[in-house]
């Protein structure tokens, strides 16, 4: 048996810069790296991976960086968003990130629609090790996004 | 000449309102709906949208099943389906093709690749922009 190989913080990056670039802002407005930062981010949005090969995507960013990017997305002032917006805006960055990296992992696999946690509840992720982190800066405020492996399936891939 | 009706189908009101505001500006006029089940309804309830913009994954119904259940219905052989969607497997392609879809377009997408898609169904003359 082969053992899969998971995307690499440089393949996640591009992916992120992509998204970010389509939808936040332009080139100007990209997330740059950042020192690993030990904190846990207050809003997290985490989309599942089963098939060819088993996990989570984590997107999670500071609540103004949330907020900045629901009011990019949405068109709409900041003081007027509520929960919902963020937590839709949140979820769909995830989704895109997650979408483009399952697409770097062994398939078929089926994507599940986003799960957003707000205000730093940490998200629970049975049976699954983180197995890459990004850390980025965006608009000055911290911005993650982690790969986890599960741990029961018997393909769990190693960083490439 | 009356302005052709495009359907934006996403479960995220973000990215419907992404893909409003470029449709828009290409001079579309737009309604939403927030998964194949309203899609269907707006649908029924006309007017009948000259193209549908269609994301895969979302809650009651689908992009795929929202297709499927378009292509079926021989008085809705007009509307023009275009995916938008971050499934990119090769296999999810060609199944959404081969359901009816005439277009694919993975997320993330730049209003100028969205505009070039219209242009090839058609709907809005080349080079034009958003």
């Amino acid at each position: 048996m082969t053992t899969p190989v998971l995307p690499d913080t440089y393949d996640v990056e591009q992916i992120v810069g992509d998204v970010f670039g389509s939808f936040l802002g332009g080139d100007e407005a990209l997330p740059l790296l950042a020192a690993p930062s030990t904190g846990d981010p207050a809003v997290a949005a985490c989309v599942s991976i089963t098939g060819g090969w088993s996990g989570h995507v984590v997107f999670a960013c500071s609540l103004p960086a949330s907020r900045t990017a629901a009011a990019l997305l949405l068109l709409t002032p900041e003081d007027q968003l509520a929960d919902a917006d963020i937590a839709d805006a949140v979820g769909e960055l995830a989704n895109m990130i997650g979408g483009n990296i399952k697409s770097l992992l062994p398939g078929p696999s089926v994507l599940t629609l986003p799960l957003v946690n707000i205000g730093g509840a940490t998200l629970h992720l049975p049976s699954s090790a983180e197995a890459v982190r990004l850390d980025l800066t965006w608009q000055g405020e911290p911005v993650r996004v982690s790969v986890w492996a599960s741990t029961t399936d018997t393909q769990e891939g190693t960083a490439r | 000449m009356s302005q052709m009706l495009a359907l934006v189908v996403d479960d995220s009101r973000a990215m419907r309102m992404v893909l409003r505001r470029i449709v828009g500006g290409l001079g579309f006029d737009v309604v939403e709906a927030a998964n194949g089940q309203e899609a269907m309804e707006a649908v029924e309830a006309g007017p009948i949208p000259d193209i549908a913009l269609v994301d895969w994954n979302m809650p009651v119904m689908d992009g795929l099943e929202f297709v499927t259940a378009v292509r079926s219905r021989p008085e809705l052989r007009g509307v023009t389906l275009m995916m938008v969607t971050t499934e990119s497997e090769h296999g999810q392609i060609v199944r959404a093709l081969a359901a009816g879809a005439h277009e694919y377009v993975i997320k993330p997408f730049t209003p100028d690749a969205i505009a070039e898609k219209l242009a090839l169904l058609g709907l809005v003359p080349a080079g034009s922009a958003p």
